[in-house]
């Protein structure tokens, strides 16, 4: 595929998650990974997830793991054409909410709503974190991620150190 | 979703936004600062630099705006951004406000790439990386049960996350049809208060 076209095709994939992206971005975890790993071979399991990873360690909004897929795929372009793509919807829907603020803040619906989508955000989400996994070098991997998994559920320690924490382990154990 | 507020049945209405407005550059400043400063979510620092530092908004607005944040498409702090500019300046406010937030950080976020692209041969750059992605992915199952909130309580609540997940992992259905199916039924379970 021509790198224009590529940058077509990465488009026409971020505007229409853009709309979707409701709850965040991490909901459309398998529907990136179904596009850059399993239909394109743009990228392997591993690379995916250590974009992730990457993003995690950088300051900014996570959101901008997706420019790192579009940058692997066609440089700096790639990550402008995904990251402005993936913008359109929120960008609209925000400028036509701050204008809308007090008409919206009385509507019962936006919380039913919220209510409703919740389940199916959360569902999205674990469905992402089983295709992560996929990437698991072997068992340590799940070993350490079972680890991280209960420091976080049980200590306020700052996710950083949990990442940071795994990387070393990482390199110690040559995972 | 489980720092959703507690929807007050008759909410007080918030106070008017005072009458001053921060200027262009003070609002690519503010965001800038959220943004760079962001490390693992940008919605603390968001509320620490526009309520606490700047008191641009309120506490209670804050939370407002955040709740509307949290319905429309996109990351919570970058949809902050483009009320907040929109608020002061328009559209061109909301840009303003926009690139103030992803700008460097996407910057900042290539140079690390690049770094890390040039050491990437190295065994033990790898397996570092394959240790942070197993921890990244732990944070992600984390913050995933944390969103959770009130459903966690409620069996629907579990039955139909549990369904979406299997529907989009095993039966390998598109997103869309997903939040279309699954979401139709959540919105009917909630109008009906099983949720």
């Amino acid at each position: 595929m021509k790198g224009s076209d590529q940058l077509v095709d990465m488009a026409l994939l971020y505007v229409s998650l853009g709309f979707l992206c409701i709850g965040g971005s991490l909901p459309l975890i398998p529907d990136m990974h179904r596009f850059f790993v399993e239909t394109r071979g743009l990228m392997t399991t591993a690379e995916f997830a250590g974009y992730i990873a990457l993003a995690q360690v950088a300051p900014g909004p996570n959101i901008l793991y997706v420019a790192l897929f579009g940058y692997h795929v066609a440089g700096i372009a790639g990550a402008l054409t995904v990251l402005v793509s993936v913008s359109v919807a929120p960008f609209v829907t925000m400028i036509f909410a701050s204008y809308m603020f007090e008409r919206l803040q009385t509507n019962p619906w936006r919380e039913i709503v919220l209510r409703g989508l919740a389940p199916v955000t959360v569902g999205l989400m674990f469905a992402g974190c089983m295709l992560l996994t996929r990437g698991f070098a072997d068992w340590r991997a799940w070993l350490l991620a079972g680890i991280a998994f209960t420091v976080f559920m049980t200590t306020k320690l700052h996710p950083l150190w949990m990442i940071g924490a795994g990387a070393l382990a990482g390199v110690v154990f040559g995972l | 979703m489980s720092d959703l507020p507690a929807l007050d049945p008759s909410p007080a209405p918030s106070p008017r936004p005072t009458p001053f407005v921060p200027s262009r550059l003070a609002l690519f400043l503010a965001f800038l600062q959220i943004g760079v400063s962001a490390f693992g979510g940008a919605l603390p620092w968001g509320r620490r630099v526009l309520v606490e530092e700047r008191g641009w908004i309120s506490e209670k607005e804050f939370t407002e705006i955040i709740t509307i944040c949290q319905a429309a498409p996109g990351p919570n702090m970058v949809n902050m951004a483009v009320f907040i500019g929109t608020r002061y300046h328009g559209v061109l406010g909301a840009l303003i406000a926009f690139v103030g937030i992803i700008g460097v950080p996407l910057a900042i976020l290539l140079v690390v790439n690049e770094v890390y692209h040039s050491y990437a041969h190295l065994p033990q750059v790898k397996s570092g990386m394959h240790g942070m992605a197993a921890a990244a992915t732990a944070y992600l199952l984390y913050i995933s049960l944390k969103m959770g909130g009130p459903f966690w309580k409620r069996p629907m609540g579990i039955v139909l996350c549990a369904a979406a997940t299997a529907l989009a992992m095993f039966a390998h259905w598109h997103m869309a049809l997903v939040l279309l199916v699954c979401g139709s039924v959540g919105v009917v379970l909630s109008k009906r208060g099983k949720l």
